[in-house]
């Protein structure tokens, strides 16, 4: 074997254009990385809204709270349930919410449609991840709001003591919660009487029920879709914030793999001419190597190696920055709940080793056809060259 | 040796290079050309949108109904010569999200006046006027599932619950614009004869055609004035506006994939850049010896300059004449699931882009090599061995 330090040197001694070959390698892999992390962001920030010991009840068919309309009449069939918990009050953890898009006015003159939540007594109790982390939580049968994390400053009077108006009523903000990032953040919760007679809506969009543990969840679901009184689907609440994301975030791993894969060609080729002029400046000294008894598959594997040390280098290189992008945060319209959604680049381990191997990859890619050359280089020609 | 031949003649001094070369930047062009298009694609309904159009929606959100007893308010209005409305149905076909395709109810034959840009058959259009439950389809869905006239299709209701079948009576063609030819149309009264007494007579929007386009922000306040005290207000604006205050509403996304354009042309230049610079440095005492024999520096330059033009126009070409075979494969790929493309979706003023943009970067690719030509002293440049 040719020693791994003549191939390190080598590539020192031709800084710059290892230097611009291994920023346009970052590029791609920082891409590449920061697609991953963004389509994962989308999927675990409405997902991580979701407790698996909780139950969301649609009409069945409907794919999302916003087409969904429930009778009230099945709230109090559903409280009774054995396997639904109770507060410490001793009432059933069963809420029947309302989900109505609102138009918010920007700061910057735009609006955004973000989901106003009708919430039952027990939404808060229901839901142990969501805390307010200022104010109090809305009386029942006012037009008091509890403001998610996410929209606050995002709308004027979106601040805990101000006021937001929308279906020609206002709605002053007595509290701000955070839900560990989750999609309730982009929310506003509010008394669901009160949100339905804004807007004239009889019924309920979805019942919410906390079961005592994970193997009740199951039974409950089970007993639910069996009982002929309800024509309703139950799913377990991750379940169903991890449908919400479904088109959002395969739409940008589909367009983001796409771009990446033709990225990745031009990176190849770029890899690929960096290690042809590396190799043909250096036939006489490759020349030699052959003359001192190394072989023609030390050759061809000393240059792989070589162009896989400039692909991970690149590897690291984007993968450093797609992280660097953590601190990024994005919001935008989720198609399928039509409201916005806040979310970031989420890393994870297995997105930062598919980096690396994908740099690496595309570099040795890059170096294949130069390296064959290397190896198949006559001795006597070389040298004299 | 005339100037041309002399750049061609270094041009070729390696040929495989060259290629490489151009061919990476034909795939940075490409991919330039496609996010554009991507973008595009985005505001291709608002850029198409009808001036003399206005679209009127509850006020209070987007998923409120609206009373059908509005219309002929508003159709009263001076200046608005057709009206009509429809809903958003957001019926099933299958269980999985791919069968998953826009669907509305509308009024056939004021739906036909105000969207004129859907081409159907006449006797298409009578058939689907005259049956209650008639379907009209778009031509890409019809495709899609090989639905053909008089096909029996049935929907599952989200929002309107139950099973909903309909029978298809035309299928149309767009003549222009930013609508698709991948939605499902039917009849308002084969829904409102079933809903329940508070659910009947509720439509999502009405579709408005004015007289006068330079009147409409005239007529959007009349109609808007007129339901301000109602219980259910509204919001009219032109279909531009509606479609732009959606799109903005995705700005997000639509900066991320610019900024991932931007990025792609920051590759092409480094790929450019750096074989500008290999060859260059190769060339560090032909260069001198150039200097040597009386050219002066800025030919010098202009020589490495022009070599970067014939590499950025070459990729230029590639990538254009590429480019929308790539993104019709990709539409044919992936369309169906973002819901229906509109027609004019492919853009000429996109290809000149990305080619302008190729030639520019490859410009600034060449600037540096060829400033470092000109600035090694002569002597020194004769004396260095690549």
């Amino acid at each position: 074997m040719i020693p791994l330090y003549y191939n390190t040197r080598s590539l020192w001694a031709r800084r710059l254009s290892t230097g611009l070959t291994v920023v346009g390698l970052g590029l791609v892999v920082f891409v590449f990385a920061a697609v991953l992390m963004l389509a994962n962001g989308i999927e675990s920030a409405l997902a991580s809204g979701g407790d698996p010991r909780n139950v969301v009840l649609l009409n069945k068919g409907s794919t999302s709270e916003l087409m969904s309309t429930v009778e009230r009449d099945a709230l109090r069939a559903l409280g009774s349930a054995t396997q639904v918990a109770s507060s410490v009050q001793g009432d059933p953890l069963v809420a029947g919410e309302l989900v109505v898009p609102v138009l918010l006015p920007r700061p910057d003159g735009k609006e955004s449609n973000v989901n106003a939540r009708g919430i039952g007594p027990q939404s808060f109790a229901i839901r142990p991840v969501v805390r307010l982390i200022a104010g109090r939580p809305p009386r029942v049968g006012t037009n008091e709001i509890a403001l998610g994390e996410a929209l606050v400053g995002r709308s004027p009077g979106a601040r805990l003591g101000g006021e937001l108006r929308f279906a020609e009523q206002r709605w002053p903000v007595v509290g701000v919660f955070s839900a560990d990032g989750g999609a309730y953040e982009s929310e506003l919760w509010v008394d669901v009487n009160r949100l339905g007679s804004a807007f004239d809506r009889p019924g309920l969009s979805s019942i919410v029920v906390r079961t005592g543990s994970v193997p009740a969840r199951d039974a409950f679901i089970q007993a639910v879709e069996g009982d002929p009184r309800f024509t309703l689907e139950a799913k377990p609440e991750p379940e169903y914030w991890a449908e919400q994301a479904t088109w959002l975030a395969t739409f940008i791993r589909v367009l983001g793999l796409f771009v990446s894969f033709i990225f990745s060609v031009g990176a190849v080729l770029g890899a690929m001419i960096t290690m042809y002029a590396q190799v043909s400046a250096r036939i006489t000294e490759l020349g030699m190597l052959r003359a001192v008894g190394y072989r023609r598959r030390s050759v061809l594997a000393s240059i792989l190696i070589e162009s896989a040390v400039l692909g991970a280098a690149g590897g690291v290189l984007g993968a450093l920055g797609a992280l660097a992008t953590r601190w990024m945060e994005i919001r935008t319209l989720n198609f399928q709940t039509f409201a916005e959604v806040r979310f970031g680049f989420t890393p994870t381990p297995g997105i930062v080793v598919a980096a690396l191997v994908f740099g690496t990859l595309m570099g040795t890619l890059g170096g294949m056809l130069p390296a064959l050359r290397a190896s198949r280089l006559s001795i006597l020609d070389a040298l004299r060259a | 040796m005339t100037f041309g031949r002399l750049v061609w003649k270094d041009l070729l001094r390696n040929p495989l290079r060259l290629g490489l070369t151009v061919l990476a930047g034909a795939v940075g062009v490409m991919a330039f050309i496609f996010l554009r298009t991507v973008v595009d694609l985005f505001y291709v309904g608002a850029a198409a949108a009808q001036a003399d159009r206005l679209f009127t929606r509850s006020k209070a959100s987007i998923t409120e109904d609206l009373p059908l007893s509005y219309l002929p308010r508003i159709a009263a209005v001076p200046g608005v010569s057709d009206i009509t409305f429809y809903g958003f149905f957001g019926g099933r076909y299958g269980e999985s999200q791919k069968d998953f395709f826009g669907s509305a109810f509308v009024d056939p034959p004021s739906f036909m006046k105000v969207f004129d840009e859907v081409a159907v058959p006449p006797e298409q259009v009578a058939a689907f006027t005259a049956d209650p439950c008639g379907a009209l389809i778009g031509k890409d869905l019809a495709a899609r599932y090989g639905w053909k006239v008089g096909e029996r299709v049935t929907l599952k209701g989200t929002i309107y619950p139950g099973d909903w079948t309909f029978t298809v009576r035309g299928i149309y063609d767009v003549r222009s614009g930013g609508m698709d030819t991948a939605t499902f149309f039917f009849g308002f009264r084969c829904l409102n004869e079933k809903m329940p007494e508070d659910r009947k007579d509720r439509v999502g929007a009405f579709m408005i055609r004015v007289e006068d386009p330079s009147r409409s922000a005239l007529v959007s306040s009349t109609v808007d004035a007129m339901f301000a005290n109602s219980p259910y207000p509204t919001r009219t604006e032109s279909e531009r506006a509606a479609t732009l205050g959606f799109i903005s509403m995705l700005s997000a996304i639509i900066t991320a994939v610019q900024v991932v354009s931007t990025v792609i042309l920051l590759i092409i230049l480094l790929v450019i850049g750096n074989t500008l610079a290999m060859s260059v440095r190769e060339r560090t005492r032909d260069l001198a010896t150039l200097r040597a024999m009386g050219f002066k520096s800025g030919r010098v330059v202009m020589l490495v300059l022009f070599e970067s033009l014939v590499i950025g126009l070459a990729s230029a070409a590639l990538g254009v004449l590429i480019a929308p075979q790539l993104i019709q494969g990709f539409i044919g790929a992936v369309g169906s699931q973002l819901g229906g493309i509109p027609k004019d979706f492919m853009r000429e003023s996109t290809l000149l882009l990305g080619a302008l943009a190729a030639l520019g970067v490859s410009l600034l690719a060449g600037a540096i090599p060829a400033m470092r030509a000109v600035r090694i002293p002569v002597a020194e440049g004769l004396r260095k061995v690549a």
